[in-house]
C-alpha cells in the first residue's frame, strides 16, 4: 500500500523538487499568464482568466516537477522558462 | 474494465506526494470544510443566534431615513467619501445591514471600516456591530479561513486550498487504473484498511467536481493578493488601482471628501428607478459614495440567487440623475462575470436554500474523505514493515489529528448552548462565547490525547458531540421561551429548523453509538463462538 521506498529520491533531491514545484511552479505559471497579458490588447481578460487558470497551471507545474528524474534539472527547466518569459515581456513592453 | 494507469516509478511518487500532502494539509483541511459546511447558513441562523431578530422581515424599506438614521448615529464621524454599502432586509434577516467607514481622528485624515444593523421596525434604531449582542455564526465563519491568525491566516488557508487540489489531482492519477471496478465495488465490510480505503476512494471521486470548484475558488480568495502583485507590477507598472477597476468599472469612480454638499433627488427614488425596470430581479445591495455631495454616485447591484450568472449592475450620478453604468442582469461581459461566477460558486449563492444543504451534505463527506485518509495512511503502516518507534509516531500523529477534527463537533454545538447560556444583557458576553468555543474544543482536544483507542477516542467524542447537540434546541427554549414545537406551529422556519438540525443531529450520534456498540458485542459472541470452536477441534485432534 504505501509507495515502495525503491522508486521515491534523496532527501536533497525531494526538497528541490518540491520548491521547484512550488516556487519555480508558481513563477512560472504567473509568467506564462504574464507573457499572454503583455502581447494582448485586451489584459483586462487575461487578469480576469488568470484568476482561476493560474492554479489550474500551478498545479500541472508542481506535478510536472516530480517526474523529472533530477531536481537540479526540474529547477533548470522551470528557471529556463520564466526568463524566456521575461524576455518575452521585456521586449513586448 | 481496467484504465490505462500510471506506470510504476510514477505511480509510486505520485503516491508518496499524494500522501504526504494529504497528511500535511488533512486537518486544516477538515477545519476549513467544516467550519465552512455551517458557514453556507450563517445568514440563516441570525434569528436563531439573536432573539432580537424575531421578528417579520419588513416588507420594503425607506432606504432615505435609514441613510438619514446612520448620518444622524455617526454624526461627523461618518466619513461619506468612503465606499458605503446598504443590504436590505432578506427573508432571513429582518435587519439592514449598513457598511461604511468613519474617521478615527479629529482630523479626518485616518478612517475604519464599520458595520452596523438598523431594525427598520422599532423606527430604524442603528446597532454599531461591536455593540452587537451576537458573532456566533461570525467566528464560525472566521475560522473557516482561519482569520482567527492574525496577518497569515487567509494566505494559510489559501495554501491549504492549493495542496488540497494537488492532492486531488494527484489522489485521480495513483487511482486511475481501479477508476471504474473500484467505485462499484464499494463494500463497508473487510479489515479496516479496505473500509478506510473504499471511503477514501469512492467518496474522493464522487466529491470530484465540488472539490476542483472549492480547491480553485478557496485558492482565489485566499491567495489574491499574491496573485495579483506579479500582474500589478508587470502590466500596470505597480497600479493596483488600474487593476480593480479592470474587475469592477465603477471603482474607477473618484469621489472627493471636500466636494460641496447638494440636495439632490432621493435614494428612494432612484431605487423605485431600478425596481420598475427590474421588477424581477431584487435589488441584493445598494452602494453609494459621498451621498449628500456634488459628486457622489449610487450603484444598485441586482441579484436573484438563483442563477450563476444573472447579476445585473445600475449606476446612477446622484446629483445629476445621469445613468453612468449599466449592466442589465445576465448581460455581464465576460470580465464582470469571472469573479461573480467564483463568488457565487464559493458561497453557494445561486440555487436557493436546496443547492446549500447539497453543499454542506457535499462537505461533511469530503470531511469523512480526510479523515478516512489519515485512518488509511495509519492502518497501512500498521504492519511488521516498521519499527515499534515508527508505528507509535504514526498512531501519535493520527490521534492528534482525530481529536483536532473530531473534537470540533462537540465544540461547534457548544458555541450554540454558550450563545443562550451566556446572558444577553452581561458585558462582552460575545469573547466569553467565543472563549467558551475555543477553550471548550481545547479542552477536548486535550482529553482526546488521553484516549489510546481510536475507537474509544470516536465514540467519546460522537457521545458528547450528541449529548451536546441535544441540549441545544433545550437551551433556545428555556433562555428564550421559543421551543421548536411552538416555533414550528408558529411558521418560524428559520428558528424551528436550527433547532431540528441539532435534535435530529444529536438523535443519529446517538443511534451511530448504540449501533457501533450492538456489533461490537455481535462480534465479540462471534469470536467467542469461534474460539470454543478452536478448542474443541484441537479437543478432537
Amino acid at each position: 500500500m504505501p509507495a515502495k521506498q525503491q522508486y521515491l529520491s534523496s532527501t536533497g533531491q525531494r526538497a528541490l523538487k518540491v520548491s521547484a514545484g512550488i516556487l519555480g511552479g508558481f513563477l512560472l505559471a504567473s509568467a506564462l499568464h504574464l507573457v499572454i497579458g503583455a502581447l494582448a490588447k485586451d489584459k483586462s481578460i487575461i487578469i480576469m482568466t488568470s484568476a482561476f487558470s493560474t492554479f489550474f497551471v500551478w498545479i500541472f507545474l508542481m506535478i510536472m516537477a516530480f517526474t523529472f528524474k533530477s531536481g537540479w534539472k526540474a529547477w533548470g527547466v522551470y528557471l529556463l522558462g520564466i526568463i524566456i518569459c521575461g524576455g518575452i515581456i521585456f521586449m513586448a513592453s | 474494465m481496467k484504465l490505462k494507469g500510471l506506470k510504476t516509478r510514477a505511480y509510486n511518487v505520485f503516491f508518496h506526494t499524494h500522501t504526504v500532502a494529504g497528511i500535511v494539509i488533512s486537518f486544516a483541511l477538515f477545519v476549513i470544510f467544516y467550519a465552512g459546511a455551517f458557514s453556507l447558513f450563517r445568514h440563516d441562523v441570525a434569528r436563531w443566534e439573536n432573539p432580537n431578530m424575531r421578528i417579520e422581515t419588513p416588507e420594503s424599506i425607506d432606504y432615505d431615513r435609514a441613510m438619514a438614521a446612520l448620518e444622524s448615529y455617526y454624526g461627523d464621524a461618518f466619513a461619506p467619501a468612503e465606499l458605503t454599502t446598504i443590504r436590505p432586509p432578506t427573508e432571513d434577516s429582518p435587519f439592514i445591514k449598513f457598511y461604511g467607514a468613519k474617521y478615527t481622528d479629529d482630523s479626518r485624515e485616518e478612517t475604519e471600516r464599520f458595520f452596523s444593523y438598523i431594525d427598520a421596525n422599532d423606527n430604524y434604531k442603528v446597532t454599531d456591530a461591536e455593540e452587537a449582542k451576537t458573532t456566533m455564526s461570525n467566528t464560525i465563519y472566521h475560522l473557516h479561513y482561519f482569520r482567527q491568525i492574525p496577518v497569515i491566516g487567509i494566505y494559510l488557508s489559501g495554501l491549504v486550498a492549493v495542496f488540497f487540489l494537488f492532492a486531488t489531482v494527484t489522489g485521480i492519477m495513483i487511482h486511475w487504473r481501479n477508476l471504474v471496478t473500484k467505485f462499484y465495488a464499494f463494500t463497508v465490510k473487510g479489515k479496516w484498511k479496505q473500509i478506510w480505503t473504499n471511503a477514501h476512494t469512492v467518496l474522493g471521486v464522487i466529491g470530484i467536481p465540488f472539490q476542483v470548484a472549492y480547491g480553485i475558488t478557496g485558492a482565489f480568495y485566499g491567495l489574491l493578493t499574491l496573485l495579483l502583485i506579479p500582474s500589478a507590477f508587470i502590466l500596470f507598472g505597480g497600479d493596483t488601482d488600474a487593476i480593480v477597476a479592470v474587475v469592477r468599472p465603477d471603482a474607477a469612480l473618484k469621489v472627493e471628501a471636500d466636494a460641496p454638499k447638494v440636495d439632490h433627488a432621493s435614494l428612494q427614488s432612484y431605487h423605485d428607478q431600478v425596481t420598475a425596470l427590474y421588477p424581477e430581479v431584487p435589488v441584493s445591495n445598494v452602494r453609494m459614495a459621498n451621498h449628500g455631495r456634488e459628486d457622489g454616485y449610487v450603484i444598485f447591484n441586482l441579484d436573484d440567487e438563483r442563477t450563476i450568472n444573472g447579476t445585473g449592475q445600475v449606476v446612477y450620478a446622484l446629483n445629476s440623475g445621469e445613468e453612468l453604468f449599466h449592466t442589465p442582469p445576465s448581460q455581464n461581459t465576460y470580465t464582470q462575470s469571472v469573479i461573480n461566477v467564483i463568488s457565487k460558486l464559493h458561497f453557494a449563492t445561486f440555487g436557493g436554500l436546496g443547492l446549500r444543504i447539497v453543499y454542506f451534505i457535499l462537505a461533511m463527506i469530503t470531511c469523512f474523505m480526510i479523515l478516512s485518509g489519515v485512518l488509511l495512511w495509519q492502518e497501512a503502516r500498521n504492519n511488521k514493515r516498521y519499527t515499534e518507534k515508527q508505528k507509535r509516531f504514526h498512531h501519535r500523529v493520527t490521534k492528534v489529528y482525530l481529536a483536532i477534527c473530531l473534537g470540533l463537533f462537540p465544540a461547534t454545538a457548544l458555541i450554540f448552548i454558550a450563545n443562550k447560556v451566556v446572558p444577553m444583557e452581561l458585558v462582552g458576553r460575545t469573547t466569553i462565547v467565543n472563549s467558551v468555543f475555543f477553550l471548550g474544543w481545547l479542552a477536548l482536544i486535550i482529553a482526546g490525547l488521553f484516549w489510546n483507542n481510536f475507537r474509544r477516542l470516536n465514540l467519546n467524542y460522537l457521545s458528547i458531540g450528541g449529548l451536546f447537540s441535544l441540549l441545544i434546541p433545550v437551551a433556545n427554549g428555556v433562555v428564550t421561551g421559543d421551543w421548536f414545537w411552538s416555533t414550528l406551529t408558529n411558521a418560524q422556519w428559520y428558528v424551528a429548523s436550527v433547532d431540528l438540525f441539532w435534535l435530529m443531529t444529536g438523535v443519529s450520534a446517538f443511534l451511530a453509538v448504540w449501533m457501533i456498540q450492538r456489533s461490537r458485542t455481535k462480534s465479540n459472541i462471534r469470536v467467542e463462538k469461534s474460539q470454543k470452536l478452536e478448542k474443541k477441534d484441537t479437543a478432537l485432534v
